[in-house]
């Protein structure tokens, strides 16, 4: 991954996490938009879309309740995307299976990077001595906010461009030793990855018509595809419309 | 079913309890046994704001919810009462409902002097409540949210009952 | 209003001292100022909002409208101290578990599930639908926020009620679990469409591990132990050759 990429990448990571940490929440930190993003800067926008789709899928739950700060899936997101095709082995559309072992190396950097975002925030607590510093009214205040975009943004910064840097080159060789016959398995985990992120989110929905709603998606689903194939929004509107009629016919059934 | 969850917390309805016990054991009814809040127009609608819809909200002085529980208005239920301290539970008791165990969630009551758990700081007059509460054959743990391990009381209080004698 | 603008930092100065205290007050600033200007200013203003704050960043409009409406109230002698503390510190709280089961917990699973199935079927412009509508909804949660929280001021409980989210809520729930249930399919299609036992193989086994995950996520098996199996199991399955792609 030559420098460029690497500082390219790390300084967009900034603006990124500015987005969850800091100023507005408009979700562009989401994985589902972060990951194309990146792999669009990158050079491949559907690699992006694909890691994105997943990730998404694989924290389909992050609830920060209170004071708890869950896992960072932009992160993550940021992080596997610039590595599967900066330091990917091929040239062109890179391998699910490489995509995998980036996503297993990025998985274990989410512990460590949790206890420095604890960290940064435990250290932030020096912005409200700014903030009642100033006598001017507003002006210590607003000074103190900003120094916070700042920390949020290095933050992400200084995560990024190591780790990018740092683990490209180990990160092709340890794959180059990988036997090929645990390639296929490395694809299937990708292909099952979303499974956790839905069954986590399972276990929160408490609805009294839970598994009815989700077998009658199924059903509705397969008929769907079967009959319109995948193609356009044909089928994705007919999806909607069957989900809302569910809905519906719930309440209607409750209220009687 | 009934009431199949006595909890003692001071902040009654929020977060942790809607997060925690609600997604635990999926009541259908909960029912706030607080005089003060029963009283206060803003605090009850601030906490039937935070209950899921599909739950049934009653905020009611605590004799009438010892009612309810004794006419069996809540038999065909299954519901969570909660109680503000220690010492709104032993009233309960004192107007004849039954209680075997009960899950002590939080309190922050002034002059707080023995920490119990997360978020559960006992003040002298508590601990005297929950020791009678004890002498009264109820079982009571410590758990602040399903997730944690449930602590037995006792184990946490033993210092204190020998202490001075009203263990 | 500019109280719009300003509640897009609330989060800026997180820090687990006073939580989006600074934000908060950043969000008071141009009324910190006026009240300056005036003949008694509120010597106390500033630091009364400097203090621990901590609510969902979507809600935090309906509560500071509230706050400028009792802010200036006060400043016009009416009401006391006390009830602004108590409208902050009890709204806060609610807010917070409301705003949080509203957004994090429903809209943005949702619209995340439907932004993938978008990204399957028409590929590129998923990821801008989902920002489309996602913020088109919580942008209106803020405007509308400032705005009403401003106008019913203390009377805010009554507007909330009007709009019942938790109704909002277990629609939105219906709605997450049909979509899971319509996504396997989608997923298992994708892979290689053309072959109907590959696909059926493979719905099945995704249906029978999320399953799976389920019992363990519900007996509070670690992430990661969950992660590790799931590897292992994969492994397993792709040595056969029966889902090897």
């Amino acid at each position: 991954m030559s420098f460029l990429d690497v500082l390219q990448v790390s300084l967009l990571a900034g603006l990124i996490g500015v987005d969850r940490l800091a100023v507005g929440q408009f979700m562009i930190s989401q994985p589902i938009v972060a990951a194309p993003i990146i792999g669009w800067v990158m050079g491949d926008f559907h690699t992006g879309l694909l890691v994105g789709a997943v990730l998404e899928l694989f924290w389909l739950q992050g609830l920060p309740v209170g004071g708890y700060v869950p896992k960072d899936a932009t992160l993550a997101a940021i992080l596997t995307t610039a590595l599967a095709l900066g330091a990917s082995p091929v040239r062109g559309v890179p391998d699910v299976a490489w995509i995998t072992w980036v996503f297993l190396w990025v998985g274990l950097l989410m512990s460590p990077a949790a206890a420095l975002d604890r960290w940064v925030r435990q250290k932030n607590a020096f912005l409200i001595d700014v903030a009642r510093s100033d006598g001017n009214i507003g002006r210590g205040i607003t000074r103190a906010v900003w120094m916070g975009v700042g920390v949020f943004y290095l933050y992400y910064f200084c995560v990024t461009l190591p780790v990018l840097w740092l683990s490209a080159g180990a990160l092709k060789s340890t794959y180059g030793w990988l036997s090929p016959r645990l390639l296929p398995g490395l694809r299937l985990f990708f292909f099952l990855l979303p499974a956790m992120g839905m069954a986590s989110l399972l276990t929160r929905k408490a609805h009294p018509r839970g598994r009815l709603f989700a077998v009658a998606g199924a059903v509705v689903s397969v008929v769907v595809f079967l009959g319109f194939g995948l193609d356009g929004t044909g089928p994705a509107v007919a999806l909607l419309m069957a989900a809302a009629l569910a809905v519906v016919v719930e309440e209607r059934l409750r209220a009687v | 079913m009934g009431i199949v969850l006595f909890r003692i917390d001071d902040r009654l309805i929020h977060g942790q309890v809607v997060e925690g016990w609600f997604h635990h054991l999926r009541p259908d009814l909960v029912v706030v046994a607080d005089d003060a809040t029963a009283a206060n127009e803003f605090q009850r609608s601030v906490m039937e704001m935070v209950v899921p819809y599909g739950i049934r909200t009653e905020i009611v002085p605590i004799r009438e919810a010892v009612q309810r529980c004794r006419t069996g208005a809540y038999a065909a239920r299954r519901g969570i009462i909660l109680f503000r301290g220690p010492g709104a539970v032993l009233t309960a008791l004192g107007l004849g409902l039954s209680v075997e165990f009960l899950n002590l969630g939080g309190l922050h009551s002034e002059g707080s002097t023995t920490v119990l758990g997360r978020g559960v700081n006992a003040s002298e007059r508590d601990l005297r409540d929950l020791r009678r509460l004890l002498g009264q054959g109820v079982r009571i743990e410590v758990q602040p949210v399903p997730a944690e391990s449930p602590v037995d009381i006792r184990t946490l209080m033993s210092p204190h009952a020998t202490g001075d004698g009203q263990g | 209003m500019q109280a719009v603008g300003r509640s897009l930092f609330i989060q800026s100065a997180w820090n687990y001292e006073n939580f989006q205290g600074v934000g908060f007050g950043y969000a008071l600033v141009p009324l910190m100022k006026e009240t300056a200007s005036q003949d008694a200013p509120d010597p106390d203003l500033a630091a009364r909002h400097l203090k621990s704050f901590n609510t969902n960043p979507y809600m935090v409009g309906m509560i500071l409208g509230g706050v400028l409406r009792l802010e200036e109230r006060l400043a016009s002698g009416q009401g006391s101290v006390e009830d602004v503390e108590n409208f902050k510190s009890s709204l806060m709280g609610a807010f917070g578990a409301l705003g949080d089961s509203f957004v994090w917990g429903g809209l943005r699973p949702l619209l995340g599930l439907l932004a993938v199935m978008l990204a399957v079927l028409s590929g590129a412009v998923a990821p801008l639908v989902f920002l489309v509508c996602y913020n088109g909804i919580v942008l209106w949660l803020r405007i509308a926020g400032v705005r009403n929280g401003y106008a019913y001021g203390a009377e805010l409980i009554q507007y909330l009620k009007t709009i019942n989210l938790q109704r909002k809520i277990y629609r939105m729930n219906g709605l997450t679990l049909f979509m899971i249930g319509a996504l396997l399919p989608l997923w298992a299609l994708q892979v290689r469409p053309e072959v109907p036992v590959f696909f059926a193989g493979l719905l099945a086994l995704l249906v029978m591990v999320i399953y799976l995950l389920w019992k363990a996520e519900r007996k509070g098996v670690p992430m990661l132990l969950q992660a590790a199996a799931l590897l292992l199991v994969a492994q397993l399955l792709a040595q056969t050759g029966w889902f090897s792609f």
